[in-house]
Parts: C-alpha cells; structure tokens; sequence
C-alpha cells in the first residue's frame, strides 16, 4: 500500500510538469494577444512594445517556459495581466474556498438527498416510489442548470413582488446567499446520483452473496445495510471522488448567474482575456486536485472492498 | 502586490466602527454593577462619569445609527472583479463607475458634453500652446491636506510614467500632445518638460501645439489627481473616499469630509459587481442595487423595463461602424465602398436591438463639438446602391470575389446585426456576403493585423471630434483599421488638431467628415444609448453624454 501511495505521488509530479508544459504551450500557441486586449481602444504602438516588456512576453518562448517552470515549481503563478499587478496566487487564494464552500455543501447536499433516495427507490423497485423519483431524476437531469437557474429567480422574484418572504438573487456572504445556488447545484448532480445509486444498488441486489444471506434468514434490514449498501458504493466513490476535484475550479455557471466570487467564473473570463498566468495557475491546480481525489479514490476502493489490494 | 490587499482588509466599513465602542461599554458597565450592588446609595463619582461618557457617546454617534442611513449601492455590469483601484490604469466604463466618485481631474465633462472646471479653472496663452491652471480654492484630498500645484505636477508625471504605462496605464494616449510628454514616457527624460509648477496653487501646461480639445482630455481617469504623500495608497480629492473593497464582491466608499463641492449627502456608496447582466436587473427587481445599467443593460430586457416609469435611456457620445480593409479589392474602390453603405438600413438594425441605439449616419456622433449632420452621407437607398455597384464594374454582384464580413461574437446581438447585414446586402446588392463570427480576443488581432474584408469596431463614448478623424482615420495614425489614405482628408484634420477657434475648427474637422463619407471610409451604423432603471428615491442622479451622471455626487441624495 506504501509502495502504491510513493509511486502514484511521485507520478503526480510527472502529471503537473506535463499539465503545465501543456497549457503554457497552448496558450502561447493560441491566437489573441492578451496585451492587445488590455489596452483595447487605447493602442499604440510605443504602448504596446511597453507593456508586452513588462511581462516579459517579448523573450524567446524557451526563456519564457522556464521562468514559469521556475517560479511554479516555488509556487509561484506570476502577475496577472488582467487584475493588474495582483499575484495569481492571491487571486486563487480568494477565490477557491468561495468555490470550495458553495461546492462542497453541494455535494453534502447532494450525497444526503441521493443516495438514500437511490437505495430506496433500488429496494423498493418498480412500486409507485421508484417511478416517482426515477421520473423526477430524470426530468432535472434533462433540464441544463441555465434552464433551471433563471426559473427558481423568477419564483423568487414573483415571491418578492408579493411582499412575500424571498431570498437574495444574487451575492455572497450571508447563509441566505447560498440557499439557491447550493440548491440549483443540488437538484443538477442528484439527478444523476439518485439513478447511479439506484442501478448500483440493484445490481447489488441480484448478487449471489444476497441470495445466500437472505436465505441464512437475515432480515431484510440487516441485509440492506451490511450487505448491501457498503457493496453498492463503489460506482457512488468512483463519482463522488473526481467531483470533489473539479470543486477547485468551482462551477463557471452558477458563479456566473448568482455573482458568486469564486473561481469558475474568473477561469472562462482569464480564457477570453487570454490572462496565462491565471489560467496557468487554475490548471495546475485542478491537475494537482484531480490527482490526489484519484489517489483518495483508489484507496478507498481497498477499504470498500477488501479484495482490492495494491501491491 | 501588497498595497492592494492594504487598501483591501486596512480599512474598515463604518458599521464595524462601532461594535468595540458598544463592547466597551458593557464592560465598563458590568464593573460598575458589582461595585455598586453593596450598598445603594447616592451616585458615586464612577457612575457619574460613567453616565456622561455614555451622554457622550450618545451625542457624537452619527445620526446615522438612529435615523436610517442613506445609502446608494450601483451595479456594475460585466465585470467580476475591477482589475485595479489605480485611477491611471483604468479609464472604460467599469472602471468610471468607481473613479467618478473617489477622483476627480482638472476638468470634467457636463451635461451637455462641454469640458468645465473641475479642480481648476485655467487660463489658455494667445497662441493657444499654454494653459495656466488655477486650483480652486478650498480644494482638499480626503487626508484634509490642500490641492497644491506639486500633487498635480506629480500625479500627471506619475501618470505618464514608464512604469505606469508598462502596467497597462495609457494616459499617453490622451494627454501625448504635453511638451515632453512622449520623451518622459519613454523614459529618455526623467520629468515631463511641459508641466510645471508655478506657485502653490498656479501651475502651467505647454502643449507641442495649439488644441483646443486639450481640457476634454484631463477629465478621464488616466489624468486623476492624486495626493503625492500618499503615493500609491490612491488618496484622491473627489466628493468619496475608500472604505472597502470585497474582492468579487463590491467596491464600498464614504464621503470626503473635505470635498470642495460640499460634504456629500449619502453616507454610503456601494458599487456592486455582476458578470452577468442578467443578475445585475433581477438585483434591481429585488431591492438589492438602486442603480442598474449603466455599464450595460441586457438588451433581452430593454422591451420590459422600457415601460416602467424608473426607466432612463440617453444615446451616448460613441459609435459603431463597420470597417471596410481599403488597402485590398474590392473595398479598395470608394464606388463598391458606397454602394455597400447604402445597402444598410440602419434604422431596420436599431430596432433590431429593441431601440438600444439610435441610427447614425455621421461619424461625429449627434451631440458632439462639430457634429454637422451632413445630409450628404450615405444612408439606406437601395436603388443608389445597386446603381454604384453596376457603376463600379459589378452589376448585381457579378465578378465580385467571395467577401466575408468579420466580427466579434461577444454577444447575441452581433449575430443578429450580422445575419440583418448579409440579408440587406443579399436584397440591396445581390451580393452573398459569409458570416466569420470570431471570439473577441482573436478578432481583435485580426483588426489589427488588418486580415479582414469587412469589420465592426464599436467605439465607446469619446469628448472631441479628433477621436473619431484625427486618431481613426488618418493615414499615418495607428487606430486606422481601414487603412484609409487620402491626403486631403489628413490635411484637414492635422489644420483642425491644432486650431484654436472653434468655429474654424469645426468646419476643417466638417470637411474631413464630408471626405471621408463620400468615399465610405467607414460605414457608421448607430450611436449606442445608455439604459438606466434608477430607484425613484434617488435625487440628483441621472443620464449624461458619457453614461450615469451627476452634476455633483455630493448633492447626490436619497428622498425616502
């Protein structure tokens, strides 16, 4: 098991070199000129020739890879070329607990509404209940979270116009802020979970080591939650893990629709102002995030199902 | 760097003020409670001075603990974040949202689109090259320490600055006609020659030439004044000061106690960011921003919010044209150029956009210095239109190469101009026109590389007509995406750059227009408006030629 965690790790760095390599290449390759675009209307030539200096973007592109690999390899992501002068570091310091904590109570959210959900509606398949929330699953799971969104506002508009209790449509700070993004993040990923939980848990269901424990006259309950619950979550891990990755990079979407001062959306507008360094720095460290969520994952899989052993 | 999150976390937002005073209080009260229990009898002198200091205290809390506060909180509109508070690095719309209510320059633009007096009234020498500015008395940065001549000779060097401008500050753009200033920026000198320090409250300006639009330029941020002592902390003498800033968040400043226009009446200003447009109107729906739309209004809503009667709409001084690339075939040739202009109904694309712009055929937008409206310029007439095309060799579009019309696709409505355009010149010309929608950053390195057939530029809100002529369409200026080259046209607007009497300088700057439109050197479309919801409790508060403005942000005020 040690053996297995050193290696992986130490592939990890392989990963985050190769991520890094990638993204400064591909942004280099891009078309667009982040300087241009920073100065927009205001061009000059002399200007131009000043500012693309100042960030060193006039240097041969070998020079220019290895100073960033330097200065990644301490850490350090540069300046952004948009949020002037601030360090990308600070930038991501701000920015990823806000997405981590709008994201992470989704996905308690998510995890306490659709697994019970799925193991119900699994056990007590093909009665009235399963139909039921089979059929919502798979409505929210049709409707994409920019329907959904815009929908749950205009309730809560119409509520405030009433002079009704409502909550704010926008922002961040208050417990208030996050009911309806948490809640428009919720209904979108349990949707998917309630039927991976439900197909997961009936397949557990026809297994053979249910039969025979059944037929030992256990009863039911005892046969749900010893045998098959634990069994039925390794579909459920396998999602959940890479999830709590892609946290870091937090949702373009919902930031974007409720003005959340995460990283999603600053990460779509680092792109179209094509800021590298910002991008370079929420690359890496969703690469890095991914990997270690991959490992936990991995590992966790030997805990669930003591047949899975690394050597 | 560091200075930002000082600015950021340093200072905090006044109700915070005052929760260690109360915490002090009911200590010191508690104490007093336990002495006194023993036994009771007349006050002791603790009590008494305890009593007077909460007399005190009483008293000198603002009234704004009591009475409610008033406050104003404004929606910024496409943006997350605002990328610096420095004002010489800022100067578009977002930004002026914020610096508008901290800075203020040596002039500023009206009501009516004029350059007036601001921190200082000035005097211009008879052959126009020197400006001699006075500061106006009584005016203070929110330290408390007086306007002098040296904040000003600093802050305008500090402004052109190279390293300023190596972090994206563009005052050179504007303020380059300053003697010395281009050396200066270039670094080769180590002070602007041309600014000078006369006295404490006297300083004096040479220009390389004459410009009678040189006051127009010192209104923007890129010419705030600054106090030199407090250096990069952006200490500025406008009618707020900075209180606090919610990275992603909002952007929170109190008034200067200090401003020369008076003590302003809101105690409390909150510009508040919203990426998405959308948000920013259901905000205003909610109660949560007073203010929205003045960066910009999501045009999907113009129908709905035109009928309520919070609605405000004002075209503003900028334009959108298309370019047609002069330098290569077949927009080489002034006829095709025409006959393409007049194929454009520009008032079928106003309402396209739900009357968020006001058709123009005119480059020197309505309401501008020297506007002239000349009733010469190409406007919809499809018959002229498809005469010229003949007349230029390609009757019904025959023999013409493939075209591609060229723009940014950085919102729905450019797709919807797009397809409009290509119908008009399918049913005008006869002339199948493709559609190269590109990602904005891309499309303007094609702009600037000049790898296009036909372009949109959308220019923003600009105070003299030499931005549109002088700095977009003269051969030699590096704004000149078309490529147009006519000599005559450049004389003009060179004679009119430097002219100091207006009327004679309108009509050189009239003439280059009437040039450059009878050769379609551009295809002006439309003046953009601004589009407002303000609360109707907000008094002194409206729409100006530049966007959301004030005649002064001290009388700003709430009704309620």
């Amino acid at each position: 098991m040690l053996r297995f965690v050193t290696t992986r790790l130490l592939n990890m760095v392989f990963v985050l070199v190769g991520v890094s390599l990638l993204t400064f290449l591909v942004g280099h390759l891009a078309p667009g000129d982040p300087i241009l675009i920073l100065l927009g209307n205001n061009k000059s030539p002399e200007l131009y020739a000043q500012i693309k200096a100042a960030y060193g973007l006039d240097r041969p592109f070998i020079e220019q890879f290895a100073k960033f690999a330097w200065r990644a390899l301490h850490g350090d992501f540069g300046l952004s070329y948009a949020q002037q002068g601030q360090a990308v570091t600070d930038i991501l310091a701000r920015g990823v607990p806000v997405s981590l904590q709008i994201g992470g109570l989704a996905l308690l959210c998510t995890l306490a509404v659709a697994v019970p959900l799925g193991t119900i509606a699994a056990v007590r398949s093909n009665t009235w209940f399963d139909n039921l929330i089979v059929s919502i699953a798979l409505a929210l799971y049709a409707v994409p979270n920019f329907i959904l969104a815009p929908l749950l506002l205009s309730v809560d508009i119409a509520l405030y116009r009433r002079g009704l209790p409502s909550l704010p449509v926008a922002g961040w700070g208050t417990p208030a802020h996050l009911v309806l993004p948490v809640l428009v993040y919720t209904l979108g990923s349990s949707a998917y979970l309630v039927r991976l939980t439900r197909n997961s848990v009936l397949e557990v269901l026809r297994e053979d080591y249910v039969r025979t424990a059944r037929a030992k006259g256990l009863s039911n309950r005892a046969v749900n939650a010893r045998h098959v619950v634990r069994n039925s979550l390794i579909p459920i891990v396998t999602y959940v893990g890479p999830s709590v990755a892609f946290l870091v990079s937090g949702s373009f979407v919902i930031e974007y629709m409720f003005a959340i001062p995460g990283i999603g959306y600053l990460a779509v507008q680092s792109l179209y102002q094509r800021d590298f360094p910002v991008v370079q720095g929420i690359t890496v460290s969703l690469a890095a995030a991914v990997v270690i969520m991959n490992l936990i994952t991995d590992i966790s899989y030997a805990i669930l199902d003591p047949r899975v052993r690394y050597g | 760097m560091s200075w930002y999150l000082e600015i950021g976390f340093g200072m905090q937002p006044t109700q915070n003020h005052q929760t260690p005073v109360a915490d002090s209080v009911t200590t010191s009260d508690r104490r007093e409670e336990g002495n006194t229990t023993v036994k009771r009898q007349a006050p002791s002198l603790r009590q008494i001075a305890l009593l007077s200091a909460i007399a005190l205290l009483v008293l000198a809390t603002p009234s704004a603990v009591f009475a409610q506060a008033k406050t104003l909180s404004i929606a910024n509109e496409g943006i997350a974040d605002l990328p610096s508070l420095d004002p010489h690095l800022t100067g578009n719309a977002n930004s002026r949202v914020f610096t508008n209510l901290v800075f203020n320059g040596l002039a500023r633009i009206d009501g009516n689109g004029k350059a007036v007096p601001d921190l200082a009234t000035w005097t211009v020498s008879p052959d126009g090259r020197t400006y001699t500015f006075t500061i106006q008395p009584g005016a203070r940065f929110s330290t408390g320490a007086p306007v002098t001549s040296a904040d000003v000779v600093w802050s305008l060097n500090r402004a052109l600055s190279p390293a300023t401008a190596s972090k994206g500050g563009f005052g050179i753009v504007y303020l380059g006609i300053i003697q010395g200033a281009r050396d200066y920026n270039s670094g080769t000198t180590t002070a602007i020659e041309g600014v000078k320090a006369v006295d404490d409250t006297t300083l004096t300006i040479e220009l390389t030439n004459a410009a009678a639009y040189f006051p127009s330029t010192l209104y923007g941020s890129w010419a705030a004044i600054m106090e030199e002592a407090s250096g990069e902390d952006f200490v500025g003498a406008g009618p707020f000061q900075m209180a606090n800033w919610a990275h992603g968040q909002s952007i929170t400043v109190k008034p200067n106690p200090y401003y020369f226009g008076g003590v302003a009446q809101l105690d409390e200003v909150t510009v508040k960011f919203y990426a998405n447009p959308d948000t920013a109107y259901n905000a205003y729906l909610t109660g949560a921003v007073d203010v929205m739309g003045a960066v910009h209004f999501p045009s999907s809503k113009v129908p709905e919010a035109s009928q309520r009667s919070d609605f405000s709409s004002n075209a503003i001084l900028g334009l959108t044209y298309l370019v047609p690339n002069t330098r290569i075939a077949p927009f080489d040739d002034p006829t095709v150029r025409l006959a393409f202009s007049y194929a454009i109904d520009r008032k079928a694309l106003a309402s396209l956009l739900g009357g968020m712009v006001s058709p123009t055929s005119d480059i020197v937008p309505h309401g501008l210095v020297c506007h002239s409206g000349d009733p010469a310029a190409p406007s919809y007439n499809p018959e002229t239109a498809a005469r010229l095309l003949s007349e230029a060799g390609y009757p019904g579009g025959a023999g013409l190469p493939a075209l591609t019309y060229t723009y940014g696709a950085n919102s729905p409505d450019q797709d919807r101009i797009a397809a409009a355009l290509q119908q008009m010149w399918q049913q005008a010309l006869g002339v199948q026109v493709n559609l190269n929608a590109m990602e904005m950053g891309s499309y303007l390195e094609v702009l600037d590389a000049r790898t296009f057939q036909l372009a949109m530029i959308e220019w923003g809100a600009s105070t003299d007509p030499r931005s549109f002529l002088s700095l977009q369409l003269r051969s030699d200026s590096g704004g000149n995406n078309a490529g147009y080259n006519n000599q005559r046209f450049d004389e003009l607007t060179r004679a009119a750059d430097v002219e100091t009497v207006i009327e004679t300088r309108c009509t050189l700057y009239q003439e280059a227009e009437a040039i450059a439109l009878s050769e379609a050197a551009w295809f002006p479309l439309y003046n953009p408006t601004v589009n407002v919801l303000i609360r109707p409790s907000v008094t002194g508060l409206g729409l100006g030629p530049l966007g959301l403005y004030a005649d002064n942000w001290a009388k700003v005020g709430r009704s309620e």
